[in-house]
């Protein structure tokens, strides 16, 4: 999609964007920048990792194929994210079941015995919140917290402002501070 | 009232709660080698339809002949579920139920006029094009960077049922705003519906008049509509396995190894033919994936010039364990059996086969050693000669393993099962190179990084095996009789080539060459280093004398004395202006972060650059005095030079007839098409020679997969090829200062991914390698006074 907007230009990733179109090592530098965000985001969308993996290699091996018609609005992650939504919605339409999130994805704490179950009730009070949040919710906070994008680009990737992406962020979070504080009382 | 705000303490919590584990090492490792060998896809051009009555008469010549070939009953099937191809639209479903625009549908509100152009519907696929007049680039960027722009559109049916777009794509404002929206699972008799947009593409909130209605009506499609017959081959099942008596068969499926070949669809165009199919293992678990695509086409002897395109699946045919494939040819010339050729099918498989490699307690770095260890790997035969430990430039270490392993085997990826290493990090540069060579007989390197030094005895586990098909396999299509043939295009080197693959490689890059014409001046260079995401920028003598380094960064730009340099620096915060006599560099006050592209006047007293992404350039003196905004489009447009008397720039743009070479007249604020470039939407930096009448660019030609520098008058007239390198990348340098050489840079691509200058003289084609220019030629100033 050619929108054609002003905002700020990464002008070393515009820089290795058109390199990559001649030279395979720029690319190396794009995908070593972007690989394991894409890769989180993907893994927590599935929960399995050998699924993640052929995911992230289609993403990134369609984005090299493509990044000749790519044409940089300030925003390659996003492309590379959309990407990825665009094969994470191959893999579904596979049949595939949606699949629990692993165990793998567990919480690296540090604490004492107690301290560690209070935090592992905690977590999973959390984990059950966030599958209770709507399919937008979910995608805000994990483009927020997994992918660490900034509100600007999760506005860009979800269609809407700045400005918006991050209240309705932080109404999310006040809304679950809520809850956590009722179940914690 | 104070807004809450949310506890830190909850937002680590949920932070923890979505902590997700990083990629393994193994992983990114092997898909950083796997993307080193991948190559873009290359650019094509769109192409023409025509009239529906040849295409039909083509159809039913062809059924006519099948029925004869091949039965009815298979005819029968293969007839079932047929589409057809409409230009401007796609594929759609051919059949009695197509449904097509009564008329252009257009609706204005406060000068904006949005008009529904082409439109399909299959009886259940709606395929609607609209365009978008009299929006501007002002109000789509009248609420900042981040504002939500566009949105979902819908269509409502009478009886008020709703359905919202599937897919959607848009072609850029620079090509006249055409969005193309997908409606599925529609019922199939409707003769009117009202589509909805909320909110026009590109378009804030409030920028543009908002919730358009536009109601429509279809009407059966006529009979001299244009709609191109999409040849649908039947498949046996299962496909004949491919033995040696059944190598020629003249089929369109065939099973090779248990992999399956099929070519299902032929859809004539109006220039050519799209040949579109798929590889299936889904029989073989073992299998990750094969890599096949055609390698060639012939029509008995004749080779046919063809493109890779990308696989049209209206119904979303996906299936696992396969890989799609499409081609297209630009010609029609040829008649008969039409064979497609897959000779280089990769197949990558699982593997697993561990063993131990000590590396010792205390690893020497870059020392070889030699565990010479005999391997099976899925009944093949490798022996682990070798194995190296390097350090990267980012302070990881990479395991190389060196292998002399069976032909047939293309490649070995390995995991080390213990790598729970926690200052595993991804970074660094790119993968390969180095100083990592293979000695024959070892034909098989592979590598492994870790976040630190490894030490002691690893399990390493071979976890991939890919190997390359012991035959190729061909399908087959038979062109019916009754389809025209035109456009006998076949790609053509023009003979005036300066630089050819033959050429480059007759090249002696060894020895010391002697500057012709006593050419000389000051180069400036980019050169990207190992690490760094930004190139080097270096001034040169061309005869070699004289480097001296300037400083990391992008979009350089020599004035036209050759004493100072513009540039951007990847941390901002402004153009840089460096000053060769003082070998100090400043940033430009009143520039900011979003500046970029800075192009010197040819009086050098100003610097044009562009501001933010799109079509918004200003001026600025060096000194930093006069910032100006000098032109604004709508349009995606790139200056690239300017027009020797300073009043004018070369540039290139976005048309609907791909990448044009324009000229923006900077007193009319007026855009002028020059000529296109034959590429469809990358960039063609075009070059105007000092005296103005010619323009050295990046173009590109049909079935030829890599970009080729050309020259042309300025008015699009005496095109010709300068270089063209299928094995090379080649990229534009610059012109000498008397316009009579020009220097270009090609990236080879046997593995080390260098880039080397060649100076060609563009009257006699005479070529010289520049044997100390390393990275970029991107400007050439006379020093004479």
């Amino acid at each position: 999609m050619d929108t054609i907007v002003t905002r700020p230009v990464d002008k070393e990733e515009a820089g290795l964007i058109d390199a990559s179109r001649t030279d395979p090592a720029a690319f190396a530098l794009l995908y070593d920048r972007y690989v394991a965000r894409i890769y989180k985001y993907i893994f927590h969308r599935l929960g399995f990792h050998q699924e993640a993996e052929e995911i992230t290699s289609q993403t990134f091996l369609s984005a090299l194929e493509n990044i000749n018609s790519y044409v940089y609005h300030g925003n390659f992650i996003g492309w590379l994210i959309t990407i990825a939504r665009n094969k994470l919605a191959d893999f579904y339409r596979r049949d595939h079941p949606l699949k629990e999130l692993d165990d793998e994805m567990s919480l690296t704490i540090t604490e004492e015995p107690l301290q560690l179950m209070i935090a592992q009730e905690r977590k999973n009070q959390l984990q059950e919140m966030i599958s209770s949040l709507s399919e937008e919710e979910q995608e805000l906070l994990r483009l927020r917290f997994v992918v660490e994008l900034s509100f600007r680009e999760i506005g860009d990737l979800m269609q809407k402002s700045e400005a918006a992406a991050k209240k309705q962020f932080y109404r999310i979070i006040l809304r679950m501070q809520d809850q956590m504080e009722v179940e914690y009382d | 009232m104070t807004e809450r705000k949310p506890s830190p303490q909850i937002m680590n919590a949920i932070q923890r709660a979505m902590q997700t584990p990083e990629p393994s090492a193994a992983f990114v490792s092997q898909l950083r080698s796997k993307l080193h060998r991948q190559k873009p896809k290359p650019i094509f051009r769109e192409y023409k339809m025509r009239p529906v009555w040849i295409a039909f008469s083509a159809l039913l010549l062809v059924i006519i002949l099948s029925t004869i070939f091949i039965g009815p009953q298979k005819v029968w099937a293969a007839l079932r579920g047929l589409f057809g191809y409409m230009p401007g639209i796609g594929l759609v479903e051919d059949g009695p139920d197509l449904r097509l625009l009564e008329k252009p549908f257009e609706v204005s509100r406060d000068g904006i006029t949005l008009t529904i152009e082409k439109a399909a519907f299959d009886g259940n696929r709606l395929i609607l094009v609209y365009k978008a007049e009299g929006l501007s680039l002002a109000a789509a960027n009248s609420q900042g960077e981040g504002a939500p722009v566009g949105g979902v559109a819908a269509v409502a049916l009478p009886d008020g049922e709703v359905f919202t777009q599937s897919e959607g794509s848009l072609v850029g404002w620079a090509t006249g705003y055409r969005a193309r929206l997908v409606f599925t699972d529609l019922p199939p008799e409707i003769e009117t519906i009202t589509l909805f947009i909320h909110q026009l593409e590109t378009m804030p909130e409030g920028a543009a008049p908002q919730d358009w209605q536009i109601p429509v009506t279809f009407v059966r499609a006529p009979e001299d509509i244009t709609v191109l017959p999409v040849y649908e081959l039947p498949t046996p099942t299962p496909s004949i396995e491919m033995n040696s008596t059944t190598s020629n068969l003249g089929l369109n499926s065939i099973r090779q190894d248990g992999i399956e070949f099929v070519l299902d669809k032929v859809i004539e165009t109006e220039i050519g033919y799209r040949f579109q199919g798929y590889v299936s293992w889904s029989d073989r678990p073992e299998i990750m994936y094969v890599d096949a695509i055609p390698s060639s086409i012939r029509s008995g002897e004749t080779l046919i010039a063809f493109e890779i395109v990308d696989h049209d699946m209206p119904n979303g045919e996906w299936a696992e364990g396969r890989t799609y494939w499409a081609v297209q040819t630009n010609s029609k010339a040829f008649s008969g059996e039409v064979s497609i050729l897959f000779d280089n099918i990769i197949i990558h498989e699982n593997a697993n086969v561990s063993f131990p490699l000590d590396l010792g307690s205390s690893p020497e770095l870059g020392k070889l050693l030699h565990p010479n260890i005999p391997l099976t790997l899925n009944g093949k035969s490798a022996v682990l000669t070798s194995a190296e430990l390097l350090p990267t430039t980012d302070g990881m270490m990479d395991l190389y393993l060196y292998f002399v392993a069976d032909p047939s085997i293309e490649s070995i990826g390995f995991e080390d099962d213990g790598n729970n290493i926690d200052e595993f990090s991804a970074g660094g540069g790119g993968g390969g190179g180095g100083s990592v060579s293979l000695d024959p007989p070892e034909n098989i390197l592979s590598s492994f990084r870790y976040g630190r030094l490894p030490v002691g005895t690893r399990k390493l586990t071979i976890t991939q095996v890919s190997r390359f098909s012991s035959r190729g396999v061909s399908l087959f299509w038979q062109v019916p009789d009754s389809a025209a043939q035109v456009n006998p295009a076949q790609p053509q080197m023009p003979s005036s080539v300066c630089l050819t693959d033959s050429i480059w490689k007759s090249l002696d890059w060894d020895q010391p060459i002697a500057l012709p014409d006593n050419l000389s001046g000051t180069l400036l260079m980019e050169q990207y280093l190992s690490g760094q995401p930004m190139p080097l920028i270096y001034l040169i003598n061309l005869d070699g004398s004289n480097r001296r380094e300037v400083d990391y960064g992008g979009w350089s730009s020599l004035s036209p004395d050759g004493k100072k340099i513009a540039y951007i620096r990847s941390e901002g915060p402004g153009i840089v202006l460096y000053n060769d006599e003082k070998g100090s560099a400043q940033v430009i006050p009143g520039t900011i972060p979003e500046d970029w592209n800075p192009i010197w006047s040819p009086d050098g007293d100003w610097i044009v650059f562009k501001r933010g992404v799109g079509g918004t350039y200003y001026r600025i003196h060096p000194d930093g005095s006069g910032l100006e905004q000098i032109f604004e489009t709508s349009s995606y447009l790139d200056f690239s030079s300017f027009d020797p008397d300073g009043k004018s720039i070369i540039a290139q743009g976005l048309t609907d007839k791909g990448v044009m070479v324009q000229r923006v007249n900077l007193e009319k604020k007026k855009i002028t098409d020059l000529f296109p470039t034959g590429m469809a939407k990358t960039v063609a930096f075009p070059l105007v020679a000092p005296d103005g009448k010619w323009v050295l660019y990046r173009g590109k030609d049909f079935a030829v997969p890599n970009f080729s520098i050309k020259l042309a008058g300025i008015d699009g007239s005496d095109i010709r090829t300068i270089a063209e390198t299928p094995s090379l990348n080649v990229m534009l340098g610059a012109w000498s200062p008397d316009g009579k050489w020009i220097l270009v840079t090609v990236n080879t691509e046997n593995g080390d991914y260098i880039f080397r200058s060649v100076l060609m003289n563009i009257g006699d084609c005479s070529v010289y390698p520049i044997t100390y220019l390393s990275g970029q030629v991107k400007g050439w100033v006379s020093t004479t006074p």
